[in-house]
């Protein structure tokens, strides 16, 4: 009986959790001039995909709200692809090296891991911002890159060093003898055998990449780099707003994460009970 | 003489390593050093930055806009952290007595989704949620009978409409709960039942003390994510009105990338700074003291 009550209480406070991501998808499939009905009957009146069309169909002739969503979405796929990619290659040879190689010094390099995760961006990014300005480097979607990709090494390289620390030793060994160099070893044995770590690892960057906003905002200026919450954001400032439009562009931008949440549910559980996640 | 395998070792472990401390010195020491120094000069961008000395931390003492975002930082870390914690504890604990239940404990990832999702775009739909004429909050507690407030529109209800979103953002907490409430030791239980121990005295002597470091952890992560809340108040209020839920981050973007004042934005960084440094000291101290907290860590 008890345990009755709580299932419905815990599946009432699902539902609760879940108004937010409902509301932006009813809100984006109503029709603006419904949007007060939509809100008195939690569905809208005549349901219509016309701003997904429009999102996905925009072209540069015409140009439109929609064409700027369609741009901003292709940087932010982009961006966070190419900075996954980058910082779980980079973190792997560092990981790599502090576990394996014994580098000189390994003791104080894996503090600096630890440490740079606690830097709060917002007193990073003034400098940043300063720097990029003088090297004339700001509206650029690889300065983007750049900076996501240093901004998430720590946390990669955490993640894969204690995965890396936690394997035998004796088939790298093995290669090594067998004339192996250090960067076939680790490319042919130590990443397959670390799959659970390159996940979890890479799930989070992939999610701070594209949640990212205050950085994005500070050094992209138009369509050239800037990324979609932004877009979404500055939209929101003008003096009519579309809201159906943006929560349309706000769906999308949500379809990724949450497809790879749920693929990848284990790998990210497991990455949040380390007790490491920057949000 | 170091053996030959060990010398190539060490020169293939420098160059695996180099890209990192290449990012490090650019996007970490750098930026750390120069922002030290800003903090004593006034720096608008076009002149470049001369040093006045302390002047800006002097200036931001007397800055009542300051002591605002600093005040209203404050109230998101104590009125809202608690809330948010006591909440993800009961949801954990709940999870956790129904844990055999596969099919419950997928539910879990629902509470994770807006801790995945854009926060900009999470914040514009709760723009919508509280919007005081046509919000779905609104007209609930209108149906309730209930007077419904100018969420996001007065000095008053800025503040707690931000906490009430914050608590959304509970997955992470939750999760480490759950694991926390998990790695309890059965046989504590048992030898409780075994003595005829009511409810709420093996709640009281087993389980709050056995998760009482995964709650500080939460609960010190909390704070130094709050400290730097930025795209919530940012769109749902852009601070106001009248700077009542205006943040410290905030205070920082604008005097920075506003009104290009970056010496003084760079003093208002460094103390926040000094606060998170603070506050992860703390973290370092408690897990010194073997702090368990979960898996790995």
């Amino acid at each position: 009986m008890r345990r009755t009550i709580w299932i419905v209480f815990l599946i009432i406070l699902v539902l609760i959790s879940g108004i937010p991501i409902y509301w932006t998808f009813v809100t984006s499939i109503s029709e603006d001039k419904d949007l007060v009905e939509t809100s008195s009957r939690w569905f809208p009146p005549s349901p219509t995909f016309s701003n997904y069309k429009e999102i996905f169909s925009a072209s540069k002739q015409f140009y439109s709200v929609g064409y700027e969503f369609k741009i901003t979405l292709l940087n932010s796929s982009l961006v966070s692809l190419t900075v996954t990619v980058l910082c779980l290659t980079i973190a792997s040879l560092a990981a790599y090296s502090i576990e394996r190689l014994k580098v000189p010094l390994r003791k104080a390099i894996s503090f600096s891991v630890v440490l740079t995760q606690m830097l709060p961006p917002v007193i990073l990014v003034i400098p940043i911002y300063l720097l990029f300005g003088r090297l004339g480097l700001l509206n650029r979607k690889l300065s983007l890159i750049i900076i996501y990709t240093a901004l998430n090494l720590p946390f990669s390289i955490w993640i894969l060093s204690s995965y890396f620390r936690r394997l035998p030793v004796s088939v790298e060994e093995a290669a090594i003898i067998d004339g192996c160099g250090y960067l076939e070893t680790l490319w042919r044995i130590v990443v397959p055998l670390s799959k659970p770590a390159f996940f979890t690892a890479g799930i989070f960057v992939f999610l701070a990449a594209w949640n990212e906003f205050l950085i994005s905002l500070v050094l992209t200026t138009d369509l050239t780099a800037k990324t979609l919450p932004v877009a979404i954001a500055e939209f929101m400032g003008r003096y009519y707003t579309d809201y159906p439009l943006m929560c349309t562009a706000g769906i999308i931008s949500m379809t990724p994460p949450i497809i790879f949440a749920s693929i990848f549910q284990r790998y990210l559980v497991e990455g949040l009970a380390q007790g490491a996640v920057k949000e | 003489m170091l053996k030959k395998s060990r010398k190539r070792e060490i020169i293939w472990g420098i160059i695996f390593v180099s890209p990192w401390l290449l990012g490090l010195m650019i996007f970490y020491v750098y930026p750390m050093i120069s922002s030290f120094y800003y903090s004593f000069t006034k720096y608008t961008v076009i002149s470049g930055p001369k040093w006045i000395g302390t002047f800006n931390y002097e200036w931001l003492i007397s800055d009542d806009i300051f002591w605002k975002a600093v005040a209203n930082t404050f109230y998101f870390m104590m009125i809202g952290v608690p809330i948010t914690q006591l909440i993800a504890l009961v949801i954990a604990y709940m999870f956790n007595y129904l844990k055999e239940m596969k099919s419950i404990s997928f539910l879990k990832v629902f509470y994770l989704f807006p801790i995945l999702i854009p926060g900009a775009i999470l914040a514009i739909v709760w723009n919508l949620i509280l919007n005081s004429q046509y919000g779905i909050l609104n007209s609930f507690l209108r149906v309730l009978k209930i007077n419904a407030p100018n969420w996001l529109e007065s000095v008053q209800w800025s503040k707690p409409a931000i906490v009430l979103v914050g608590v959304w953002y509970i997955g992470t907490s939750m999760i480490i709960y759950t694991a926390a409430l998990n790695d309890i030791p059965v046989e504590l239980y048992e030898a409780a039942n075994l003595d005829g121990a009511k409810w709420w005295t093996k709640l009281w002597k087993i389980t709050v003390p056995m998760i009482s470091p995964a709650v500080l952890f939460n609960v010190i992560t909390g704070m130094i994510s709050i400290i730097q809340l930025f795209d919530l108040p940012y769109i749902l209020t852009s601070g106001g009105p009248s700077y009542s839920s205006y943040t410290w981050a905030m205070f920082i973007y604008d005097n920075a990338f506003k009104y290009m004042k970056m010496g003084y934005a760079s003093a208002a960084a460094w103390l926040l700074f000094l606060v998170t440094l603070g506050l992860t000291l703390m973290i370092f101290t408690l897990s010194r003291n073997k702090i368990y907290y979960g898996g790995e860590g």
